[in-house]
């Protein structure tokens, strides 16, 4: 992955996107688990997630906040890293997007 | 009133220096700028150096950074400052000597946004013309006077000075971008949609509270990313 090839315009739609989403479903995440008793123990809250309505909004929701991060990482990687080195942060980076999509779509695999 | 001023000539020092004068305030009046102060203590110490020109806020050579926020040293009331006023040259570009820094890295970033109308071919019957409306939207944008107070207090510019733009061009972009006699918007958006010319701005606000003038790059900047966003990809 080349500096050349990362367009400023893709990474700040994204974040934009996410950030919208995030702000609707993470106070709505919060309330429904206030009100929903049942979904105290880790048990229960991951078997409420992963029902048939909620997984939608859920994944989407985890998806989102990959992507977030990861155009969030990479503004640290070019602002902070050495320009030479820079490019090779950036694969590092890749790299380990793809580790953590391939990672929770096992464990994803394995809840469901 | 006492001053601590960064002293540096590249001839004789290895790293700037700070110096200390003082100043009778007899001398000083209630509308003495700071501009005023820097001439009397340059009649102390000849040495010392900064530039100045206009001396009315309007051609922004006097751009320096006091008690820690970069202004312009002619309108800048002395009274409003607290002593000891502590002065150094803008932060993030090579000191030339004591107060003056080398603005060529500024200017070649302000020369990459193209700051000039590209409008169709000028008619002799006609002038290019605007509405009111249309006029109206470049209010804001087009009374920057260069002083490098935004950029040189910009820490995305810090990281990345030779490839960020910095406020100041930014902002000069959009005030192009947005101009309704302007026919390269599509261009010059396709030029700044880049990951370190453009987005490298993460809305700190230092320029918007730095801008002598009262300008608000962040904003600007803001709508040029926007702008940039929803024009498709080539």
């Amino acid at each position: 992955m080349q500096l050349r090839t990362l367009s400023g315009k893709n990474a700040f739609r994204w974040q934009r996107i996410s950030a919208l989403y995030l702000l609707f479903y993470a106070p709505f995440l919060a309330l429904w688990m206030t009100l929903t008793p049942h979904a105290a123990t880790t048990e229960n809250l991951i078997a409420s997630l992963t029902t048939t309505w909620w997984l939608l909004p859920n994944l989407l929701a985890l998806l989102l906040v990959i992507t977030h991060a990861w155009v969030g990482l990479r503004d640290i990687t070019l602002d902070y890293t050495p320009r030479p080195r820079t490019p090779m942060w950036l694969e590092a980076l890749r790299w380990l997007l793809i580790a953590t999509v391939v990672d929770l779509a096992l464990l994803l695999y394995w809840i469901l | 009133m006492e001053f601590i001023i960064s002293r540096y000539n590249p001839e004789t020092d290895t790293a700037p220096h700070e110096r200390h004068y003082r100043l009778d305030e007899r001398e000083l009046g209630a509308d003495t700028m700071l501009l005023d102060a820097l001439l009397l203590i340059r009649e102390q110490d000849p040495t010392l150096a900064f530039r100045s020109s206009c001396q009315e806020g309007v051609c922004g050579s006097d751009g320096m950074n006091v008690n820690g926020q970069n202004r312009l040293s002619c309108i800048t009331p002395l009274s409003g400052l607290k002593s000891p006023i502590v002065i150094k040259p803008l932060p993030g570009l090579p000191i030339i000597k004591d107060l003056i820094v080398d603005m060529k890295l500024f200017y070649q970033h302000y020369a990459e946004a193209q700051p000039f109308l590209q409008a169709k071919s000028i008619s002799e019957a006609h002038e290019h013309l605007q509405t009111p409306a249309e006029r109206a939207q470049l209010d804001g944008l087009y009374e920057c006077v260069l002083c490098a107070c935004c950029t040189t207090s910009c820490p995305s510019f810090w990281w990345n000075p030779d490839q960020f733009l910095g406020p100041a061009a930014l902002m000069a972009a959009q005030r192009f971008v947005i101009d309704s006699r302007d026919i390269q918007k599509r261009d010059r958006l396709q030029t700044l949609d880049d990951p370190m010319k453009t987005f490298r701005c993460r809305h700190i606000q230092n320029c918007t509270a730095a801008c002598p003038k009262g300008l608000n790059p962040s904003r600007a900047i803001q709508a040029l990313k926007a702008a940039i966003a929803k024009t498709e990809s080539s």
